[in-house]
């Protein structure tokens, strides 16, 4: 049982007034069995005139904000306390193609539950590089492989052979040129490994959320210098209980952070799930006026309680 | 001879002399020019389409009574079939639990709005499609197939209304007339309005703009309905309601017509640039406060990767079989052409194309409207005709056909009930945008004249035996109204006579390229705002375009020029004795007479200055004063007055001063102050009456500077009634993000 408290600030300067000023925010972290979540709430400044919170498809939580007086600034911040266990690796030994069969034929429920994290979106999906894309599947994904192994080691193959580089990428570059330079950041790292998991047929999603750092040695650790961050799960199958008790509950998923090859991921905190970046975009927004330059400046603290 | 009856010779000369008819018809309605050449709009946005006016075939599709009830009843259950598609893929999703639709092909389709998954219930919705058109085609052995269903923004009704308004003008009557389809704008009325669980519900048509490729469409459908056409920026969200910007503030929209896709219509949902939807729009669907026809979500049903899914997927939903199979040229591997996706020969029918019969294929739309009391499907319809170059999914074909349905029974559902209509009075409600795009039209106009009757003074003027090479008066005034430099003097050599004539073709030509600009932004302006203009006016401003065609071929063309004064004129005596008084006017009124201060101002100027020119004899200081009364309009007033040679004194006195001349200064400031008294602009009207009365001050000797501060003011006024009245409503812009942040991560 680890405690963390995160805080989590967007502050966007318009560099003019605007009247009118949307915002969708997914920055409340949802419950999970590894994860439960003791206090959560965003606050804006300037306060909002319309504060509606809703789940989206995945589940997620949803904070929709709108301001309509005139306002130069704006700031959203999200704070939380969430209580985190380790995540135990599934007990199964099947291999990836068996579990990717189960996954093509689910039924029912679990259909709807698990299918959605086969599709292939445009975040995850090459156009120009398919080849490079296949080349690394075909190399980890070898016929009858135990899927926790396939998985583990892809986590381990992207964190040896791709750098890590905050200026390769920002966040509309295309798995393409990720594949092509061998670099980018978490969010790439996240969106390259689930393409090669759904290309092979694992339903895998994306994850959005935070990871704890340490501070250089000797150093003290400095506020605001956390980061969100992304890493993804993966669907190996019904686990040997569910499947002993003939009820499938769809468990079985399995989180890796390729970033940092963790699997599964320690330090961890998630805020929500879905099929890629856009999904779980932590803030997005659309203001109403003249354009002009803005600034937009985000500081995250994930601080260890206990 | 009647059109339809097939055993009949058809005479290429009479439906060459048809086809005539029809094409000026379309031009009187201002449909078959207007959506092309549109260069640019007052607040920027420059609007480039490539020239795509259609052309109406002379002879009709004609559907018997009998097939047509078939057609009836298949594209009956086809809307029936996809409705219920719909249902389940946003809600229970039976399709996918049961293995029909693979759920990674399905979330795996940009078509497929998660964000209206749950809609039924989260938005109190009646029904996912209110309006619905599917292209069919006809098999040269009788069977019928869909090429294409129309779900997201279904368009072509408004065409199909126009089509068949000009075709059956020019037709002659007979037995076989068919069926009227009038009764469409009721049933579009009713579905739209039965989307709202208000009573009287505000209903506006949301387009993207005149460029979207099927303007004329929702302009026409629009003004039909009697609803108001906005854009994206006349709407904004607030409190989980839409609103509709208006001159008297914020007016609540319950239903929107919405004819901009899903993924273009909320940028806060789908997070992309780009001006055409209403952020936050989602939100009050979300919320229950607004209803659109068709529902957000309904294009999942035209994205190319599912298409093929659905006549199967929709037989194990309903329990029967589509009447009507879906052969679409997306879904077909090899050959688009309609033969080889159909799998067997197209149905062929005569058409005239270029002066002589040819047989072509032919898809036809047709659509259907869904209300509480079921659907009903509008019999008649526009046909486009394949040729050879042309692909059948693309509703670019250019030749389009009437479609025309036999039988005088009038199916009992296409007789819609009339409903608490909602009772918006047009004449008030003016849409903030509309305002300033008759404000921006009226100036255009106004400056149009000026300029064109300026340039006219020039082309048609005599030859002079001898020139200094000094730009002559008009030159000067032409430099002066179109904002550009004096022009240069000319190197005159002896026993060249054509210097002069050089100049003046000189100083026309550079002159056109404003002119072309203020008669492009008319047709733009006037063309979003096409209901507060009167019917006429669509063939004025058709005309223009292709007089302004011929100024861009010609710019010293008199023929042309006069042409165009005409048409200008035309359209001032519409302006003025075809538009209902209201606010809308008074703007527009207001900007005429603001620009025409500007002109009798700037002329003033030019009269003084010519007077003041000690290097000119009294001929040519006469003639030049001649030349700014002649550019103003104003030299035949001057004759009936003065029956003298023309002084400075009086041309001052009737350019500026005179108030019983309607183009002087005077009398133009009078027109602003009267319109600024309409429209309530309290702020304005003293400062305009100083303008009046410092104008009615300046004589001729006063300081020339005078006037140049007086046009200050004037202008300084005018952009302060549009910044406070008009603010032009912002686009929304994104707030980027560069949202993951990897500074801090290992």
């Amino acid at each position: 049982m680890t405690k963390y408290r995160v805080s989590h600030r967007t502050s966007y300067a318009y560099g003019l007034a605007v009247k009118d000023a949307y915002s969708v925010a997914c920055l409340l972290p949802r419950e999970r069995d590894c994860q439960e979540v003791i206090t959560s709430r965003v606050t804006t400044t300037p306060i909002a005139d319309e504060f509606v919170e809703t789940r989206d498809v995945f589940g997620n939580r949803i904070v929709q904000v709108g301001v309509h007086h005139g306002h130069d600034a704006f700031e959203i911040i999200a704070e939380s306390t969430v209580d985190t266990q380790a995540q135990t690796i599934p007990a199964t030994s099947r291999s990836w193609d068996e579990a990717a069969k189960i996954a093509r034929n689910l039924r029912g429920r679990s259909a709807l539950k698990v299918g959605p994290y086969r599709a292939a979106t445009v975040a995850s999906t090459p156009t120009t590089r398919r080849n490079l894309l296949a080349d690394l599947a075909n190399r980890i994904f070898v016929p009858g492989r135990p899927v926790i192994d396939a998985v583990t080691d892809l986590s381990r193959e992207i964190f040896e052979t791709y750098s890590f580089d905050s200026t390769a990428t920002d966040w509309a570059t295309p798995l393409d040129s990720v594949l092509e330079k061998r670099a980018g950041v978490c969010q790439d790292f996240a969106h390259l490994a689930t393409a090669v998991m759904r290309s092979v047929g694992l339903p895998a999603s994306y994850v959005s959320g935070y990871i704890e750092t340490e501070p250089p040695p000797g150093e003290v650790k400095s506020i605001g210098a956390d980061a969100s961050h992304a890493w993804c799960s993966v669907w190996t199958g019904p686990d040997d209980q569910e499947l002993r008790s003939g009820v499938l509950r769809t468990g079985g998923w399995l989180d890796l952070d390729p970033t940092n090859h963790q699997v599964p991921p320690t330090r961890h905190v998630t805020v929500g799930w879905g099929r890629d970046y856009a999904d779980v975009a932590p803030v997005r927004g659309v203001v109403l006026g003249p354009s002009s330059n803005q600034r937009m400046d985000v500081a995250v603290d994930v601080t260890r309680l206990d | 001879m009647t059109t339809i009856d097939a055993n009949e010779p058809i005479d290429p000369v009479v439906l060459g002399r048809r086809q005539g008819a029809i094409d000026r018809l379309l031009m009187a309605e201002g449909a078959g020019h207007i959506v092309h050449d549109l260069p640019v709009r007052s607040d920027g946005r420059s609007v480039g389409l490539a020239s795509r006016p259609w052309r109406l075939d002379p002879l009709p599709y004609v559907i018997t009574a009998d097939e047509f009830s078939w057609i009836e009843g298949a594209v009956t259950r086809r809307m029936q079939m996809i409705e219920a598609l719909l249902t389940d893929l946003y809600g229970e999703r039976r399709l996918v639990a049961d293995g029909v639709i693979d759920p990674a092909v399905l979330w795996g389709s940009p078509g497929y709005r998660l964000s209206a998954v749950g809609a039924t219930s989260r938005r109190q919705q009646r029904r996912w499609l209110s309006t619905y058109a599917v292209d069919l085609v006809r098999t040269a052995d009788g069977v019928w197939f869909a090429l294409s269903d129309h779900t997201d923004t279904p368009a072509g009704l408004g065409y199909t209304l126009l089509d068949r308004g000009v075709l059956t003008q020019v037709v002659d009557g007979g037995s076989d007339l068919p069926r009227p389809i009038d009764a469409s704008l009721a049933l579009m009325r009713r579905a739209l309005v039965d989307t709202a669980s208000v009573e009287g519900p505000r209903v506006v048509v949301l387009t993207s703009g005149i460029d979207h490729p099927a303007y004329v469409d929702h302009s026409y459908l629009a003004t039909q309905l009697g609803f108001n056409l906005v854009e994206g920026p006349d709407l904004v969200v607030r409190d989980s309601q839409l609103w509709l910007q208006t001159l008297g503030g914020l007016e609540q929209v319950d239903v929107l017509h919405r004819r901009i896709v899903d993924r273009q219509l909320d940028p806060l949902e789908t997070n992309t640039y780009g001006a055409a939807g209403i952020p936050a729009v989602l939100l009050a669907d979300d919320a229950g406060t607004l209803t659109m026809g068709n529902a957000h979500g309904t294009g999942v049903i035209e994205d190319p990767s599912l298409i093929g899914l659905w006549d199967r997927a929709g037989a194990i939903l309903t329990g029967e079989d589509p009447w009507l199979q879906l052969r679409s040229p997306k879904l077909s591997r090899g050959s688009t052409s309609i033969d080889d996706v159909l799998g067997r020969a197209a149905e062929r029918v005569p058409c005239l194309v270029d002066g002589r019969i040819a047989e072509h294929p032919i898809v036809l739309r047709f659509h259907a409207v869904a209300t509480d009391d079921g659907i009903a499907v509008i019999p008649g319809g526009n046909g486009r005709v394949i040729e050879p170059h042309d692909d059948p999914t693309l509703p670019t074909p250019a030749r389009a056909k009437d479609i025309w349905v036999l039988g005088a029974d009038v199916a009992s559902s296409l007789v819609a009930e009339a409903k608490s209509a909602p009772q918006v009075d047009f004449i008030t409600s003016v849409p903030t945008r509309a305002a300033d795009s008759l404000f921006w039209l009226g100036r255009a106009a106004e400056r149009a004249e000026a300029v064109a009757r300026s340039m006219r003074v020039i082309a048609s003027a005599a030859p002079m035996a001898t020139w200094s090479g000094r730009p002559t008066a008009a030159m000067r005034l032409l430099a002066a109204l179109t904002g550009s430099a004096a022009p240069a003097v000319a190197v005159v050599v002896r026993g060249q006579s054509m210097a002069l004539a050089e100049a003046r073709r000189l100083a026309v030509e550079s002159a056109s390229s404003s002119l072309e600009f203020h008669i492009g932004s008319m047709l733009a302006e006037s063309a979003s705002v096409r209901e507060f203009l009167s019917t006429t006016t669509g063939r004025v401003l058709g005309e223009m375009v292709d007089t302004r065609e011929r100024l861009v071929e010609r710019p010293d063309d008199v023929d042309a020029i006069d042409a165009l004064l005409f048409q200008l004129s035309a359209f001032a005596g519409l302006w003025s004795e075809s538009v209902v008084r209201g606010p809308a006017w008074y703007f527009g009124d207001f900007a005429k007479r603001y620009e025409r201060s500007l002109v009798a101002v700037t002329s003033a100027d030019m009269a003084v200055q010519i007077d003041a020119d000690s290097d000119s004899d009294d001929l040519t200081r006469r003639r030049g004063l001649e030349a700014v009364l002649s550019a103003n309009d104003s030299l035949v007033a001057y004759r009936r007055r003065h029956r003298s040679d023309v002084e400075l004194d009086a041309v001052l006195a009737l350019v500026l001063h005179d108030q019983r001349n309607p183009r002087s200064g005077a009398a133009s400031i009078a027109g602003m102050i009267r319109n600024a008294e309409a429209i309530g602009w309290v702020a304005g009207i003293d400062r305009l009456e100083l303008a009046a009365s410092d104008l009615a001050a300046f004589r001729p000797h006063s300081p020339a500077t005078e006037l140049s501060e007086l046009s200050d003011r004037l202008h300084a006024l005018a952009k302060e009634l549009t910044s406070t009245r008009l603010v032009a409503p912002p686009h929304p812009t994104l707030v980027g993000p560069r949202l993951v942040d990897p500074g801090a991560v290992a």
